[in-house]
């Protein structure tokens, strides 16, 4: 069998299950040409079953004929009859289809024929015409007389004949079944041969090498892979299964040489395909690379431990000066702080009295713009006064003017009663009564002069008043004139005072604002103090951290080292 | 005797009426050239040219004190008519004859002679014949052109 064996599994599958199917084939044929017969038998039995059928639908339709007497009936059953004779010629001639396979039969069928022509020859010439004819008991003679043995004869024979083809198909189905469950059997044997020859020489090596792929799996490398002399594909696999398992077991070494500390293997891929090899075969020489690296690396490392470990021995004194030094600043600062909060409140009380002060003066400014607006107004009044004096003059002027006229009048009426006294002494006795008319004159000329006295008397008063008057005016105007100067100067001065305060206010609120931020930046370099107090604090305890650290450095370089040394490259 | 009173420079001085035409007020004095000096001028009234005289410089009295010379008397005898400068006139009165006194050298310095008297109110009256008839008053000048 050993060709068989190394025929490609495709083909041995192809080979069993042509078998299997071929005998699948006969068993097939077999039921068909059984079944073809054994329905043509069916059928002919049916045929003749329905041939005898018809054969009594016949006799029944003549029998009635007979005893029916209704006419209209009877055309019916006339009708009826024709028809059925008609499917019984149909039948008849399908009949020799079916029975003709012995010698026997055709004989038995000859016979059904004849015997069928007989009657219905008789029937037709004989019986139906004496039906209609009304000759009812002689066709009932014939009826069952002639025709009911024909009739009888007939059923016989169409029952052997039914008879015979059921035993026909009764042997062939009887053959039929031998042969299929010979067949079958056979087939069955064969199939089960084929399976278990199939089974063992594929399922078997398979399963062997799928549980080598499971060892494989979980990494055990050992064992051997069998069946690799087949050449078929379960040889070929088991062969590519053996390779596999080869190059495996070889890298297995590589890499358990690479774990024992010897780098210098070689790990060979075994084709630009070979993933695993390739990258093997770059692990291995990046190892190698990396391990010489490692080994400067660690050299380097072990002299700058070293060179930590004496320099964080100075960072930590250095530190440690810091922090004193950074605690004694952060007190000062804390000091210069709470300075710049005093001079910064003092900034700012100084710059509210000045605000409030400029108000004041802004206060006082209004006040002396009012002064000098009443000064104004007292002046205006003076001017007013002034103006009513000087009317008041020129009245008096002309009063005066009126009693220079009225004196000049007195006067002159005195000059006119001196001139008339004159004349009257010049006249003697009879200027007697012309000089009590000049005295009466001249006493009139006394009295106006007495009265332009007292009006100039009057009027020199109100001269001498208006004069005060105005005299008293003009103080009192130079009064408000100083007194407007005084304000204007007065307004001047709070002016400049005011704006001297506003500079002033305006430098105490500058001396606050920048007071306020020195005592910001104050906080700010006193929290900056405290956090580098606090960081230099964290540096001492980091300075003793990296002391610790750089001889655990040292230590681990010469652990290192020897490590190193452990791997020869 | 009835005089008229009157003053100049705070003197008070008197003239017979019956001397006096009448009182006027002083106007428009005109002053001459080349006359004496107590020649104060001419004035026209009503028509008449009058020259006036000032009594003080004919007396040759010290000005003292100012003079209105508001008024003019008109002074006149038989021949002659000139006016006389007044401050101011007082009046007519009566001053009794026996009420004169004869003028003393103490008082305001006018010769006697031009005096009829003086009161006890040291009134001055003045002779007016005398005064008129003095030659001074014609003044006869001839100016060289």
């Amino acid at each position: 069998m050993k060709w068989f064996i190394n025929l490609k599994t495709g083909t041995k599958l192809l080979l069993a299950f042509g078998l299997v199917v071929f005998f699948l084939a006969v068993v097939i044929v077999t039921a068909g040409s059984a079944i073809s017969a054994i329905q043509q038998d069916y059928r002919a039995a049916v045929a003749i079953a329905n041939f005898e059928v018809n054969n009594n639908g016949q006799r029944a339709a003549v029998l009635t004929l007979i005893t029916i007497t209704n006419r209209a009936d009877q055309e019916a059953t006339f009708e009826e009859l024709k028809s059925i004779a008609k499917q019984n010629d149909d039948l008849m001639r399908t009949l020799p289809g079916y029975f003709n396979d012995s010698a026997e039969t055709l004989r038995q069928l000859g016979e059904l024929t004849t015997i069928r022509d007989e009657l219905k020859r008789t029937r037709d010439e004989q019986v139906v015409p004496m039906i209609r004819e009304g000759r009812m008991e002689e066709a009932r003679a014939l009826s069952l007389g002639v025709n009911q043995d024909r009739y009888v004869k007939m059923r016989d024979l169409a029952e052997r004949l039914a008879g015979d083809a059921q035993e026909r198909a009764k042997r062939m189905a009887t053959r039929a079944l031998i042969t299929f469950l010979l067949v079958g059997f056979v087939a069955v044997l064969i199939a089960g041969g084929a399976v278990i020859f199939l089974s063992r020489i594929i399922a078997v090596p398979l399963k062997s090498i799928s549980a080598t792929a499971e060892r494989i799996a979980v990494g055990d490398l050992g064992g051997d892979v069998s069946f690799a002399e087949r050449t078929d594909e379960v040889g070929v696999l088991a062969q590519t299964f053996a390779r596999m398992t080869a190059s495996l077991k070889e890298m297995a070494g590589v890499a358990g040489k690479i774990a024992s500390g010897d780098l210098r293997v070689q790990a060979r891929p075994l084709s630009d395909k070979d993933l695993l090899g390739n990258a093997f075969a770059a692990m291995v020489e990046n190892l190698r690379r990396l391990t010489s690296d490692l080994t400067e690396g660690v050299n380097v490392l072990g002299s700058a431990a070293s060179e930590i470990s004496t320099s964080t021995a100075q960072f930590a004194t250095s530190a440690s000066e810091t922090a004193t030094a950074v605690s004694e600043t952060t007190t000062t600062v804390e000091e210069v702080r709470q300075t710049a909060q005093v001079s910064s409140q003092k900034a700012r009380s100084v710059s509210e009295t000045a605000q409030k002060v400029a108000q004041i003066s802004q206060g006082g400014k209004r006040a002396t713009e009012e002064t000098v607006e009443g000064m104004t107004r007292i002046r205006q009044q003076m001017d007013a006064i002034a103006e009513s004096m000087v009317r008041l003059s020129e009245q008096s002027q002309a009063i005066g003017q009126i009693v220079t006229t009225v004196e000049d009048l007195a006067a002159q009426s005195n000059l006119l009663a001196v001139n008339a006294a004159i004349e009257a002494a010049r006249a003697g006795e009879q200027g007697k009564g012309f000089a009590v008319v000049a005295q009466e004159v001249k006493s009139l000329a006394e009295q106006s002069k007495q009265a332009t006295g007292q009006v100039r008397a009057i009027l020199n008063d109100i001269q001498k008043a208006t004069t005060a008057a105005v005299m008293a005016t003009e103080q009192g105007s130079k009064a408000v004139e100083a007194g407007v100067k005084q304000s204007s100067q007065a307004g001047q001065s709070i002016q400049t005072l005011a704006g001297g305060v506003g500079e002033a206010a305006q430098a105490a609120a500058q001396i606050a604002a920048s007071s306020q931020q020195q005592l910001v930046g104050v906080d700010q370099v006193a929290s900056a103090m405290e956090s580098i107090k606090q960081a230099s604090t964290q540096n001492v305890e980091s300075a003793k951290q990296l002391e610790t650290a750089a001889r655990n450095i040292e230590g681990l370089g010469h652990r290192l080292k020897q490590m190193i040394e452990r791997y020869k490259v | 005797m009835e005089v008229i009173e009157f003053a100049l420079a705070h003197e008070r001085y008197a003239i017979e009426t019956a001397c006096v035409r009448e009182v006027h007020t002083l106007q428009d004095l005109t002053s001459l050239p080349c006359t004496p000096d107590f020649v104060a001028g001419i004035v026209n009234v009503r028509g008449r040219i009058l020259p006036v005289i000032d009594i003080r410089k004919f007396f040759d009295l010290p000005e003292k004190g100012i003079s209105d010379m508001h008024y003019l008397l008109l002074v006149y005898t038989d021949d002659m008519e000139i006016g006389i400068l007044a401050d101011t006139v007082a009046g007519v009165r009566s001053v009794p004859l026996d009420a004169m006194q004869a003028s003393l050298p103490t008082l305001t310095g006018v010769r006697e002679e031009y005096l009829k008297g003086v009161t006890a109110e040291r009134l001055v009256i003045l002779d007016a014949r005398r005064i008129l008839a003095d030659r001074r008053i014609l003044v006869q000048d001839e100016v060289e052109a």
